[in-house]
């Protein structure tokens, strides 16, 4: 679904991306780990098209949208959550959703339906919140959620776009043990159904939910293996030992 | 519909705009008639501002560009008309076409470059673009250049109106501030109107869920300009002048001031603003002539302590009116 | 081609300019640093017109007028940032710009109240009110050339206290990093004061200096304070450097425009429509070359590193 290819890119004289080439194949889920500063976010920012590598190709479902703008990315399938909370925080949680449903629905340049009473958009969005369990706070302003339930949101917000992979930037991030858990099962739910990339400092989840794990340390990548084997793989240890242990 | 203090409130408002030359009338003080009249006109910039300013978060300092375009082209027409003998150029709906067609596409031109900047630099840039128009109209002689242009008539609607009486003008432009009212709903809740929305609440995630962004603003930004445009073509006949001015930067920042002190982003908001505004104009000004010593400082206290402007505060009586309501009715309905 | 005429204008061109970077610097500086949009600023300038002009009839004497009013410019600055533009540091640009817009109605009521609607005259020392001889024989107001000259002083002093110095240290580390400064520990709310009172002082000076060659009136700062929002636009918004070259080819182009574009249009078209068109096409000039820069370079010529 995903390729990578040789990818570089360096910021001034740091190199945060060293030609790093790794697949993610359709319908599992791959996790990329490493320790701090490692450059999880800039392969983030080149996959999304936030960032344009110095070189190498991103291939997204046998096509190269290394050029291609970040907006039209999403038209293609490929969905983020954000790292840090990104929704519509003065509208509702329905809003948010439906929102992003609207996206996918062809243009928007309908002015006389109310679009909160359509049902073409606010049924689909309905599912997406009952997917990742925030159905009964639909009428919430999204700015009042807590922040576990942001990152349901985000998800949800992600979810409607349809995606073909999904791009969840550390969604553990800041959660404590139950809301953890919480997201851990909507990942599981979510995992047959589409393909997904998990950027994840948290171990415990990273091994429970991957099916391919790729590590990366100082923009380059060492090893991309299932979970055993890069439990096993002598250069990963290393690699973390010399670090603080990030996770629970 | 529950009838709350802010839904009572607003009803009196417009049922009480709707009723001012009738009271006027019988009072016998046509001037209060003018006075409303002229708020109505700016309520109807007001809003259309609230479009984008309210709705859609663009800071635009050039909005009253377009309430030039309209009076001028309704003091250029009826000059013509007159002075050259061409009717059909003092025609009112020859004047509404016309300043629809060149208000959308200044506003077409202006927006494609400002939008393209942000924060700070498109509230400059839309300042920019309106002092051009500015200087565009004092500089030119041919139109009364900085002392403006009196009107021979008012705009001519085939006996359909007859605007030399101010009643009728006066229901013309209630009848557009109704019509309005009722686009900006409709607008403001339709799909545009959320993507709208969508981009001032988070821009970029609107761009990162695949909203191209630009082309939703501009469309706004003309359809804002458009309107404005038409409230222009009123003004003109209700001053029975066209002049420079009312294009003036400052001018601008009174619409602003108008659509905040109501209330940005709710439907009512921008009309409360422009009465609440002229009214106290008006009220300050009859107190003593220094009254922007007073207007000035309650400006800024206004904008430090009101949030939500004076519809937020309408808002807020209705939280204190419910809390009351179910305090006293603890089944409730 | 009147050389000579061009030669004067490109000097009242740099005259202009170094008035709209005296402003600019100020208004730069504040927004740079404590992300203010300050519509007041032109006031600021108004006040040091009016200041300079009381003080000058109070002791016979410009210089002194001029030297009293610089002190009380700094405070009317200091004063109103505490009292009303404080609480403005944390709020959205557009509570900012009606803020401000208020306070433009209050000064410009509270000079009518006090000094009354009738604007004012500055007269000049005998010193300074004539005219110098330049080579070539052609003669330039001598106050003009003090305006160049002290603009040039005030540019170099800038220069060497925003680099050498301890303070301009940390305006250059608070036009990139607010956040860092404060978390630094940094006294932020002196450092904020320190600025704003410099930049009201700078807005002064260029008031009390156009005062003698403009009139002392009523909404005298608000013409020029578009004229210098399209300057800080133009050099990059928190830019010194930018304000100081800005100022000096918007300063230039409007003048020099102004005085030959009827000439140069004449070029193209007819007399006639070239001597209608012209006045409208200089105003707007700077307009249109802030226009084409937002277009190639939006962050303005010299956007302050890190912005």
């Amino acid at each position: 679904m995903l390729k990578v290819n040789s990818l570089v890119k360096s910021f001034g004289g740091l190199l945060a991306t060293d030609n790093l080439s790794f697949e993610v194949e359709a319908g599992k889920l791959h996790a990329v780990i490493g320790p701090n500063g490692a450059g999880k976010t800039t392969l983030i920012s080149q996959i999304t098209g936030e960032t344009k590598p110095d070189s190498g190709t991103v291939i997204f479902d046998g096509d190269d949208i290394s050029d291609v703008p970040v907006h039209l990315r999403s038209a293609r399938g490929l969905a983020r959550s954000f790292q840090i909370t990104n929704i519509f925080p003065d509208m509702t949680t329905w809003d948010n959703v439906a929102l992003a449903v609207q996206a996918q629905a062809g243009h928007s340049f309908h002015f006389w339906k109310d679009a909160r009473k359509d049902p073409l958009l606010r049924e689909p969005a309905l599912v997406f919140l009952e997917q990742v369990g925030l159905a009964k706070r639909a009428g919430i302003v999204a700015g009042q959620l807590s922040h576990g339930e942001h990152r349901q949101l985000e998800i949800a917000m992600a979810l409607a776009t349809r995606p073909k992979m999904l791009l969840l930037d550390e969604p553990m991030a800041g959660m404590g043990p139950e809301e953890s858990k919480a997201m851990v099962d909507i990942l599981q739910g979510l995992k047959r159904k589409l393909t997904i990339l998990l950027i994840e400092h948290d171990m415990d989840v990273v091994f429970t939910l991957a099916d391919q794990i790729t590590v990366l340390v100082y923009g380059r990548g060492i090893a991309t293996d299932a979970p055993e084997a890069i439990r096993n793989h002598p250069e990963v240890q290393a690699a973390y030992l010399g670090e603080e242990e990030v996770s629970a | 519909m529950k009838f709350t203090p802010r839904i009572y409130i607003i009803t009196l408002l417009m049922l009480g705009l709707g009723a001012v030359p009738l009271i006027a009338d019988s009072i016998d003080e046509p001037f209060y008639t003018v006075l409303f009249s002229r708020m109505l006109i700016l309520s109807i910039g007001a809003v259309s501002l609230n479009l984008i300013l309210g709705f859609g978060g663009m800071v635009s300092f050039g909005h009253a560009v377009y309430l030039g375009i309209g009076s001028y082209v309704v003091g250029i027409g009826t000059f013509h008309a007159v002075e050259d003998g061409v009717e059909w150029l003092g025609n009112g709906f020859v004047h509404m076409a016309v300043a629809v067609a060149v208000s959308a596409i200044a506003g077409l031109i202006i927006g494609a470059i400002s939008l393209r900047t942000h924060g700070v630099y498109f509230i400059m840039i839309t300042l920019a673009f309106a002092q051009m128009f500015y200087f565009v109209a004092v500089g030119n002689e041919n139109y009364g250049g900085d002392d403006g242009l009196s009107l021979y008539m008012r705009s001519d609607f085939a006996g359909l109106l007859d605007l030399s009486n101010d009643n009728s003008l006066y229901y013309l432009n209630f009848g557009f501030l109704l019509a309005s009212l009722y686009l900006s709903h409709r607008l403001t809740n339709s799909r545009f109107g959320m993507a709208i929305r969508g981009t001032k609440s988070n821009e970029q995630r609107m761009k990162s869920i695949g909203f191209p962004v630009f082309r939703y603003r501009l469309l706004a930004f003309v359809i804002a300009g458009t309107i404005c445009g038409l409230a222009g073509v009123l003004s003109a006949n209700q001053t029975d002048f066209v002049n420079p001015s009312v294009m003036h930067w400052t001018h601008s920042g009174d619409l602003i001031i108008m659509t905040v002190l109501g209330g940005i982003g709710t439907l009512f908001g921008p009309v409360i603003g422009a009465v609440a505004f002229l009214l106290l104009e008006e009220l300050l000004s009859g107190v003593t002539e220094y009254w922007q010593l007073i207007f000035g400082p309650m400006l800024v206290l206004i904008v430090i302590f009101a949030r939500g402007g004076i519809d937020g505060m309408l808002a807020a009586l209705d939280r204190w009116w419910l809390l009351l309501f179910l305090k006293k009715n603890p089944e409730g309905d | 081609m009147n050389w000579i005429l061009l030669f004067e204008q490109t000097l009242n061109g740099f005259q202009l300019g170094i008035l709209l970077f005296l402003l600019a610097a100020g208004m730069t500086l504040i927004f740079g640093i404590m992300d203010l949009i300050n519509l007041a600023h032109g006031s600021l300038y108004m006040m040091g017109a009016y200041f300079a002009a009381t003080f000058t009839q109070w002791t016979d004497s410009f210089l002194l007028g001029a030297l009293l009013a610089l002190p009380a410019c700094m405070l009317f600055g200091v004063i109103l940032e505490k009292i009303a533009l404080r609480t403005l540091y944390t709020r959205s640009h557009l509570d900012q710009v009606l803020a401000t817009f208020g306070l433009i109605l209050f000064f410009n009521e509270f000079v009518r109240l006090i000094w009354g609607p009738v604007g004012l005259d500055i007269p000049l020392p005998e010193l300074l009110s004539g005219s110098v001889e330049l080579f070539f024989g052609i003669r330039y107001p001598a106050f003009r050339l003090v305006i160049i000259a002290v603009g040039i002083m005030v540019a170099i002093l800038l220069y060497l206290l925003v680099s050498k110095t301890k303070i301009g240290m940390l305006i250059r580390a608070g036009a990139s990093n607010r956040q860092m400064v404060s978390a630094l520990g940094i006294n932020i709310n002196l450092l904020y004061t320190v600025v704003f009172g410099l930049g009201a002082v700078l807005a002064g000076l260029a008031g009390l200096m156009a005062g003698p060659i403009m009139t002392v009136e009523i909404g005298m700062g608000e013409g020029i304070l578009i004229i210098t929002f399209v300057v800080i636009v133009i050099g990059g918004v928190g830019s010194i450097r930018g304000a100081f070259v800005a100022a000096l080819i918007v300063g230039f182009i409007d003048t020099v425009g102004r005085s030959f574009l009827p000439d140069i249009l004449g070029l193209f078209v007819s007399n006639d429509i070239a001597d209608t068109a012209a006045p409208a096409i200089s105003s707007m000039l700077i307009y249109i070359l802030m226009a084409l820069i937002l277009a190639i370079k939006p962050q303005g010529l010299f956007p302050p590193k890190g912005a």
